[in-house]
């Protein structure tokens, strides 16, 4: 956490939209690439098993032909299951940039495991390649490929479910207790569920509908992996909305929103969709419709992942509306900053300021007269001949007495603010020249507006304010 | 036909789930969605833009077990001048001139209230900041509850900040 918020400057509402739809791409890479994976080494695993128990060659030939639809080549590994970790965790630490979310350092543990899980696959895909395929070892290197996988794709996830929970950045610390919260269980088993189902979508597509593939069947293979696809896929599919339930019931107050809801009833009405493709599969002689299959599961994977979008947005709402407003702030400063430079050429203009001054100001003030804020003719006369301590104070009012609430900051142009405040000082100083009989006389705007010849100066002025408010207080 | 037998399955079953989630949607409305009120107030502008502190509106919230509601009148001490051509300040002057209260819907709730005595002055004495219950209203342009309120949370930050955690100090 602590190198973003070293690094990173506070985002804006259009790189924040921007992040949204990243995290949309990267989670859809991911997961649904991750639960193929988990759900063909499940498969596999237990065939290998078989295998081993029933010395039946079948088994191990599609043990092996599901590791490798899972994992066809090394760079399919790398860019659907490596490369999406690393931009996932940059995004939420983007989007949590400040925040005290306490699974951050969680995350890149996930990623890590994720991506170890998947190397060791990988060693044991290779190894089903070589003589004696059904060793202790080969069994071995995919059990344990898979049990990190398991492992570190709970980690991730969890700790993404942990930014769901705001409440819980302050409460909870340790990492046992924050992943093993029932939000977090059940997310992840609607993630298994998830990955069951897409599991036979891909089997079915890539099995029997990728163009080539089906050819190389045996009719007791294809006959095997039917069966097994389906089956997996309607397991997964009866377990997705019951867990799905669960987990939108558990969810924190913050998390949710109708649109949730909807999106949720939208997922099982797709799902049901699949649902007849995969039992026209299993019940019909021949396997057909295998590429809308998988889009369609595909698509419940989106809508996952859309939910889950939904979800944060909603739990951190405060928190990236004051990302927001740190962004605007920082705009806003170098604005000022930039028109600081051109001060001196700003000319403050008396009409104007007496024009400003009706819009704005007259809401609030009277010269002498208490409305919102105090009357003017009790609290100008200290800025008498200090024109940029005036005109400081409206850029950036502080509270002086606390019987009125505080001014805001009008957020108006410099020239504006300048104009207002030589109008301001030119109310008050034509009087006490007419208290000495002299005709009324604008101020010195030249040498008003250069700086530290007239009055005391800025720093002098805040002092003096606090004084005020102090001795307020004391009364 | 028993082949078939699945799809009638597959659609009650999808189907309740279908409904089960619509159902909690419009739990979601009854119970949880941030309450609409009588006029759109707004946390943002006044505690983030003109900085107001919580205490000037809620005066009771250092003095009494309730925070406090400002009246109709705190809120026309300033806005009989200011915002005046804005509609909801419109609303809040016809409430005003018909000498009405403004009825404000309840959003922090605590599920069993009637078991739980809760005082906010023994809080706000206690020097918990206003947002670690409320969160940031600052940027809460409708105001919603932040926290669970739950029991588990209570005491939680009890524990934190050795604070009672006998069940007397707050089931009496």
């Amino acid at each position: 956490m602590e190198i973003f918020n070293q690094y990173v400057l506070p985002p804006t509402r259009e790189h924040l939209e921007l992040l949204r739809y990243l995290m949309v791409l990267g989670y859809l890479v991911l997961l649904p690439y991750v639960g193929i994976v988990i759900g063909s080494a499940l498969l596999s695993f237990f065939l290998c098993v078989g295998e081993r128990d029933t010395s039946n060659p079948l088994y191990s030939r599609v043990a092996k032909e599901l590791i490798d639809m899972a994992m066809p080549s090394r760079v399919a590994v790398l860019v659907f299951g490596i490369l999406p970790l690393p931009v996932i965790w940059i995004i939420h630490g983007q989007w949590l940039i400040h925040s005290i979310a306490n699974t951050m350092h969680l995350l890149p543990l996930g990623a890590v495991l994720v991506a170890a899980g998947l190397v060791v696959l990988m060693a044991y895909r290779h190894s089903l390649d070589g003589e004696g395929q059904n060793s202790i070892t080969v069994i071995g290197t995919c059990g344990i490929g898979l049990a990190i996988l398991l492992l570190g794709s709970f980690v991730l996830l969890g700790s993404v479910t942990r930014f769901f929970d705001p409440e819980r950045w302050i409460t909870t610390h340790h990492a046992v207790r924050l992943l093993t919260s029932w939000n977090v269980i059940w997310r992840y088993l609607y993630f298994l569920a998830g990955a069951l189902s897409i599991t036979g979508g891909a089997i079915i597509f890539f099995f029997f509908t990728w163009p080539g593939r089906a050819k190389r069947l045996s009719e007791e293979e294809a006959r095997l992996t039917k069966y097994l696809g389906a089956g997996i896929a309607i397991a997964g599919m009866v377990l997705f909305p019951v867990f799905g339930f669960f987990y939108l019931f558990t969810l924190p107050i913050v998390a949710l929103s109708g649109q949730l809801y909807w999106v949720g009833a939208l997922g099982v009405g797709v799902l049901f969709i699949a649902f007849l493709y995969v039992y026209r599969v299993l019940v019909g002689p021949k396997v057909r419709f295998g590429a809308p299959t998988f889009v369609l599961f595909v698509f419940v994977f989106l809508l996952m992942i859309v939910g889950d979008q939904l979800v944060l947005v909603n739990a951190t709402e405060e928190h990236i509306a004051a990302l927001v407003t740190e962004a605007e702030e920082r705009e806003a400063e170098i604005q000022l900053e930039r028109e600081a430079m051109r001060s001196a050429a700003i000319k403050p203009d008396i009409v104007r300021g007496q024009e400003v001054f009706n819009s704005v100001c007259s809401t609030c003030h009277r010269m002498e007269e208490r409305l919102v804020g105090p009357p003017l003719g009790s609290v100008l006369p200290k800025y008498a001949g200090n024109m940029d301590g005036l005109v400081s104070f409206i850029q950036k009012p502080s509270k002086v007495n606390p019987d009125y609430p505080p001014m805001p900051a009008p957020g108006l142009p410099l020239v504006d603010i300048k104009s207002v405040a030589a109008y301001l000082l030119n109310q008050i100083t034509p009087d006490s020249k007419n208290a000495q009989g002299g005709a009324p006389e604008p101020v010195d705007l030249e040498r008003a507006t250069d700086e530290g010849e007239a009055g005391p100066t800025q720093g002098e002025l805040v002092e003096e304010e606090r004084e005020d408010t102090d001795q307020r207080e004391g009364e | 036909m028993k082949k078939y037998l699945g799809i009638p399955v597959g659609l009650a079953f999808f189907g309740f789930f279908v409904l089960a989630y619509l159902a909690l949607a419009s739990d979601w409305h009854r119970h949880k969605r941030a309450p609409d009120q009588p006029i759109d107030f707004s946390h943002k502008i006044h505690v983030g833009m003109v900085g107001l502190e919580c205490l000037f509106c809620h005066e009771t919230a250092d003095k009494s077990t309730f925070a406090g509601i400002p009246t109709v009148e705190k809120c026309m001490s300033c806005h009989k001048n200011v915002a005046t051509n804005r509609p909801e300040i419109q609303k809040l002057a016809a409430y005003w001139n018909a000498q009405t209260p403004m009825e404000w819907n309840r959003v922090h709730r605590i599920r069993v209230r009637n078991h739980v005595y809760f005082s906010h002055k023994r809080h706000v004495k206690a020097n918990i900041d206003c947002a670690a219950c409320h969160g940031e209203v600052e940027y809460m342009d409708k105001i919603r509850q932040i926290s669970s309120l739950e029991m588990g949370w209570c005491v939680q930050c009890h524990r934190q900040k050795e604070a009672p955690t006998d069940c007397l100090t707050c089931h009496r």
